[in-house]
């Protein structure tokens, strides 16, 4: 099945409102004489299905139960930019049950984690404002309370099976493919994903996937060697959707638990 | 009479050349300090704790303003043997008479160099909370929460309990709380997990932790501790009461009020409190025959 994109370029002319929900996700754009107007909330059921996506409604009173931002802009065209990209912060997964990889295996796990909604509007840099689809809870990942880095927490298991996920529209898909090619098994329970450095894209279905990531662990290293997968893992036309926050300068990572 | 006035000539000709000198060697000092400044400040503005490299500055730069005055006052022809002797004097005496001065400037030397907190970190001294502005030598000085500037002598910070609130990036926070007898002690630690996996502040890892505190007079007594960021340790702790309030009330877990058990003295069974209408105080005061 193919989905129409819910992002990109949009129009508004003065007095019409264009409306998402989006999983979680309520977002109202309104054009007005001088100015726009953006309405959102993210406190819909984090693991909604919800695509809905209405376009050129009347202009009317935005709900109450919405935050508000004004954009002053007279002069600019009607045009508006919805702009996707991936969390500003690693995410910690778990695997449904404690995994351990044997020996010179190699196993693909499937993590989903939220995306962030910019809105830039046509002619002007700023104001450019992101919101997180999902806030999501906080983590700590690393050897101890005093070293590590401030994480999120992927609120969906990591699991073997993409189809184990639901269709979300509003969860990007990263394939971690992880070899153990260290002479004991791999203990997993909570694996490091470098969310900020990878990129985004929808492959056919209108999934909405990132960059791919294999991670090798060795014996001589405590940590992950990582190389990033442009373009996904597996078959399938995928289109780019939003390049990297950062890009990775450090190929050795932090990325299981069991191993500091 | 002559040969009088010939020394006077050239006494005074060596005079105007000493304080030429004396100015050649002020301007070239001005000019070389300013110079070793500027290049001490690009040296150490990236590569030194602001604290360390401002009392490198600091130090450096006083260290050759003395010598300048030293190599001018040595230029106008003053015997530098006796002057560092009348220094040396002088320097007992200041030293009886500063000795709480001096002893801030070594403490403040300590500080420095073991570095228990550094500018922007927010620490408690004794019952002073703030975040750290400057540390000199003398005095450390703070903004406190409701915005006062306090200087706490160096000295002081050596001899008490510092806390640095600032240097792990992540804190914990211990709720104490009571439930009342009747409660299960596993439900409540499932409410209590419950309540706080929904506040996105609160970290998943560490997870949060129930210890048992003890039987207390009417509860239960718990700690519950929770983690998060420093940054939001103070959104948690405000948010966290009310979830924890409202979970207990939808599971009807109890927070008990302290109760007493009145007894006779020869006997096990509680008082009987019966609570009936109140009497009128007429009727109290003139019953009816």
């Amino acid at each position: 099945m193919t989905y129409a994109p819910w992002w990109g370029q949009f129009e508004l002319q003065p007095g019409m409102m264009s409306n998402w929900e989006i999983g979680p996700l309520r977002l109202c754009m309104m054009r007005e004489e001088k100015q726009w107007r953006l309405g959102w909330t993210t406190q819909g059921d984090p693991l909604s299905e919800a695509r809905n996506l209405q376009q050129g409604l009347p202009a009317a009173d935005m709900p109450e139960d919405l935050k508000q931002v004004r954009f002053g802009a007279g002069t600019s065209d009607n045009h508006f930019e919805i702009r996707l990209a991936l969390g500003d912060r690693p995410f910690v997964a778990k695997p449904e049950m404690p995994l351990r990889i044997l020996p010179g295996e190699s196993v693909t796990l499937f993590v989903t984690t939220p995306v962030v909604v910019g809105i830039r509007l046509h002619d002007m840099k700023f104001p450019d404002m992101e919101i997180p689809v999902i806030r999501a809870s906080d983590t700590w990942f690393g050897r101890d309370n005093t070293e590590g880095e401030l994480c999120y927490a992927s609120r969906t298991w990591a699991y073997m099976d993409i189809e184990q996920f639901a269709f979300w529209p509003h969860r990007a898909i990263t394939a971690v493919i992880i070899r153990n090619r260290a002479s004991t098994s791999l203990p997993l329970e909570r694996i490091k994903l470098p969310i900020p450095n990878l990129s985004l894209y929808v492959d056919g279905d209108g999934r909405l996937r990132t960059s791919g990531l294999l991670l090798k662990r060795d014996d001589e290293n405590d940590r992950a060697h990582a190389r990033l997968l442009e373009g996904g893992v597996g078959d399938g036309d995928w289109t780019h959707v939003a390049g990297p926050r950062l890009k990775l300068k450090n190929r050795w990572l932090e990325a299981f638990s069991e191993i500091f | 009479m002559e040969a009088t006035d010939t020394l006077g000539q050239v006494t005074q000709a060596l005079n105007m050349m000493n304080v030429l000198r004396a100015g050649a060697v002020l301007l070239v000092g001005i000019v070389l300090i300013r110079l070793t400044m500027t290049l001490i400040r690009r040296l150490g503005r990236n590569n030194l704790p602001r604290q360390q490299y401002t009392l490198l500055t600091r130090f450096i730069f006083y260290a050759l303003v003395v010598l300048l005055l030293i190599s001018i006052l040595h230029e106008l022809g003053f015997n530098m043997s006796v002057l560092l002797g009348a220094a040396g004097i002088l320097t007992v005496a200041v030293g009886f008479a500063s000795q709480t001065s001096a002893s801030n400037v070594i403490s403040g030397l300590f500080l420095i160099g073991e570095r228990p907190f550094s500018v922007g970190d927010v620490i408690r001294v004794a019952d002073i909370s703030g975040e750290v502005l400057s540390v000199d030598l003398l005095s450390v000085k703070l903004r406190t929460f409701d915005n006062l500037y306090v200087r706490v002598p160096n000295e002081t910070l050596i001899k008490s309990n510092i806390t640095n609130m600032s240097r792990f990036p992540i804190r914990r926070f211990d709720l104490l709380l009571g439930v009342a007898y009747k409660e299960d002690l596993g439900r409540v630690q499932r409410a209590l997990e419950e309540a706080v996996a929904q506040n996105p502040v609160c970290l998943v890892d560490p997870k949060p932790q129930m210890i048992f505190q003890g039987f207390a007079d009417s509860s239960l007594n718990i700690q519950f501790s929770v983690w998060s960021a420093r940054e939001n340790f103070l959104e948690m702790r405000n948010t966290i009461p009310q979830q924890i309030r409202d979970r207990f009330a939808a599971d009807g877990i109890e927070i008990p009020y302290p109760r007493r058990t009145l007894t006779g003295s020869d006997s096990e069974t509680p008082l009987r409190v019966e609570v009936v209408q109140p009497v009128a105080r007429d009727m109290q005061d003139n019953p009816p025959d």
